[in-house]
């Protein structure tokens, strides 16, 4: 065998036998929970499901977003899914599958959006370019609600129903972790080192159904008679 | 009809001009605004209990109804009956934090009594308002003020009503719009006090159900008179205005605290309420040969009194509003001093609405998008006798109504309601005596933007 077979070979190998060590990649698993504000025990009737933890790695530059949009329709007088994570960058399509009007609006600081009155079909789409937690209705139906947690990061997950998760293929390095149930706020844990049987919890302070207003930012109609009398 | 419709736009025009006049003065150049409309059309169909009661009052033998030996008090048109009731149309316009509004109304059959047999047409609201009023159970963004001249709602009127009929202490003491200057301040966002410095509604009689009577009109100052809808049972209320007269003006003020998330999706709103203004002798009623105020009170030739001691008459109430989601709650108590004869009355509201699931569509619009179940219990206490001999034996009966209903939206703004009123009232020998009435009430509106 020649010379500089035996040195490719041996590189080969060595390399083979290194790159585990210095590709592998890590782990942040663990459990959470919803914890009543009121009571300090677990919270009743929530769906742990409903959870998401996301990652962000220190010093990681932020990773393009899908180019394909993500989907929120309005069906039934409802948004599907109710919540959505995105990447920051990320665009949404709001297709309308009802055969009534919607008006899909946000006044969420960070990304405002108004999609005007619309029927059935295709929708409209938003680019969500900063981070954040984006609360969505329906102009028209005020029991309409829905999230979109928009995060610098590709690494997040939901909970699975009794509150573990795992985000796996995570580099080697500490992070934020997000944590968000639709009845919690958003919480931020700081300098996370990716690891097993971490626990957290979150305290419910919010309401099913969120309390807001118009997009107008007034108080919708339904409950006056127009104009009474 | 024309005639009635010329004297109700001269009218209008006059008070149109007087609310515009200030707004020319502060407009602003590119003043653009938003405008918001609504035109209604509304009908129903009612089915009444017949009750009728002999007057001892001594009518001459001219006034008696042809076929009948005595003047009664009678339901105003018992059994069923269908109608054609309304065309309402309504104008909002803002600038900013000026604001003016604009009802009116064609042949209102609720408002009977006597006014639809006098005028056909019924401007029911015309202001200019200044600053933001906050809604009831509305908490504003800061300390504001505000300044209403014009004819507008009171103060402490329901205004979200569920149901088509009133309870009997809005009938009574504050279901029409009065005229003259109201103003409002919200001391941070919490506390509020309201004044007011108006005409004053006239006091005048109505049946207290949803189809009033027609009291004293023309087609019962005729010789042996056959008219087509009986008198009623009436109480006395306060009535419509249609000329401005401030003789005798009305004071009013009012303080509550208020409290609702940002959403205005829950809260609670207290109001506490005082007015107060002298009776006159005799106000003119349109339409009818009877007088109100005192004139009402002091019988034919102020012969026949009510035991009146003053010509002072003063309300004293307290509102609550409440919101939680669907649901919503009004309550009223009110105490009055009718020139000395004493009444009180009470009324509360329970109301849900409910968002339905679609089912069916036309126009990208849902057919049957809510259903709101509503019940309201009111009374009338009147703590004072009449005198023997009466035309009016009714104005001191004791009342009680529970009215139960259900508002089924159809399509977009427009809805029916179906309701029934349990009402009664306790004659002064005691005897409990039913007055009730079915009603169901298409509204076809037409709103926007």
């Amino acid at each position: 065998m020649p010379a500089h077979d035996l040195v490719r070979r041996a590189l080969t190998t060595g390399c083979l036998l290194l790159a585990p060590g210095l590709a592998e990649a890590a782990e942040l698993s663990g459990r959470i929970g919803l914890i009543s504000e009121r009571s300090g025990r677990p919270a009743r009737g929530v769906n742990l499901t409903e959870t998401i933890v996301a990652f962000v790695p220190a010093g990681q530059a932020t990773p393009n977003a899908p180019k394909e949009p993500y989907v929120m329709a309005t069906v039934r007088k409802s948004f599907e899914p109710a919540s959505l994570v995105v990447q920051t960058g990320s665009s949404v399509i709001f297709p309308n599958f009802d055969p009534i009007l919607h008006n899909v609006f946000s006044l969420t600081p960070e990304s405002p959006f108004d999609l005007g009155l619309y029927g059935k079909g295709e929708g409209k789409t938003v680019v969500f370019g900063s981070s954040g937690l984006i609360r969505v209705f329906c102009n028209v139906h005020q029991d309409m609600y829905a999230h979109i947690l928009v995060v610098d990061t590709p690494h997040y997950t939901r909970a699975k129903a009794d509150g573990s998760f795992a985000l796996r293929d995570l580099p080697q390095r500490a992070g934020r972790l997000l944590l968000w149930h639709p009845r919690a706020n958003l919480e931020t844990v700081q300098s996370v080192a990716p690891g097993r049987g971490l626990s957290f919890s979150l305290a419910v302070k919010r309401r099913k159904v969120p309390s807001h207003v118009n997009k107008l930012g007034k108080p919708y109609g339904k409950r006056r008679s127009r104009y009474g009398g | 009809m024309l005639t009635s419709l010329c004297k109700t736009l001269r009218r209008g025009s006059l008070a149109l001009l007087l609310v515009l006049i200030p707004v020319l003065f502060v407009a602003q150049p590119g003043w653009a605004g938003e405008t918001e409309w609504l035109l209604e059309f509304s009908g129903g169909y009612r089915d009444s209990d017949d009750a009728r009661f002999a007057v001892n009052f001594p009518f001459g033998p001219d006034q008696i109804p042809a076929g009948q030996d005595a003047v009664l008090l009678q339901t105003v048109d018992p059994g069923s009956s269908a109608e054609f009731s309304s065309v309402t149309i309504e104008l909002r316009h803002t600038w900013d934090r000026i604001a003016v509004g604009l009802k009116l109304d064609y042949l209102d059959l609720n408002d009977r009594n006597p006014t639809s047999s006098a005028e056909e047409y019924d401007l029911d609201e015309l202001w200019l308002r200044f600053g933001t009023e906050p809604e009831p159970a509305i908490v504003p963004e800061r300390t504001g003020f505000y300044a209403k001249i014009g004819k507008f709602p009171r103060f402490e009127r329901q205004d979200d009503r569920h149901l088509e009929s009133y309870g009997l202490a809005t009938t009574t003491f504050n279901r029409l719009e009065d005229v003259g200057l109201e103003i409002g301040a919200d001391l941070g966002r919490f506390f509020f006090v309201k004044g007011s410095y108006t005409q004053g509604n006239p006091l005048f009689m109505r049946d207290p159900n949803a189809l009033a009577g027609d009291n004293g009109t023309e087609a019962f100052n005729q010789v042996n008179p056959d008219p087509e809808f009986g008198s009623g049972i009436p109480i006395p209320y306060d009535a419509d205005i249609h000329d401005v007269d401030f003789e005798e003006p009305e004071v009013g003020l009012g303080v509550g605290g208020r409290y609702s998330d940002d959403s205005g999706n829950r809260g609670f709103e207290l109001l506490l309420w005082r007015t107060e203004r002298k009776l006159q002798d005799t106000v003119a009623i349109d339409g009818s040969f009877y007088g109100g105020d005192l004139d009402l009170l002091l019988g034919p030739l102020n012969l026949f009194p009510f035991p009146v001691t003053s010509n002072d008459k003063t309300e004293d109430g307290v509102n609550l509003w409440v919101y939680v989601g669907g649901f919503s709650a009004f309550a009223q108590v009110v105490d009055q001093d009718l020139a000395g004869l004493p009444r009180s009355g009470f009324e509360a509201e329970l109301g849900w609405h409910f968002d339905l699931p679609i089912v069916w569509s036309a126009g990208e619009r849902q057919i049957l998008p809510s259903i709101a179940p509503a019940i309201r219990y009111s009374n009338l206490d009147a703590d004072f006798s009449g005198p023997a001999v009466t035309p009016s034996p009714s104005f001191s009966w004791d009342w009680e109504k529970w009215d139960y209903g259900l508002r089924i939206g159809l399509f977009g703004e427009s809805d029916l309601t179906l309701e029934y009123s349990d009402n009664s009232f306790t004659l002064a020998s005691g005897r409990d005596v039913p007055l009730d009435e079915l009603l169901a009430t298409l509204r076809i509106r037409f709103a926007g933007p």
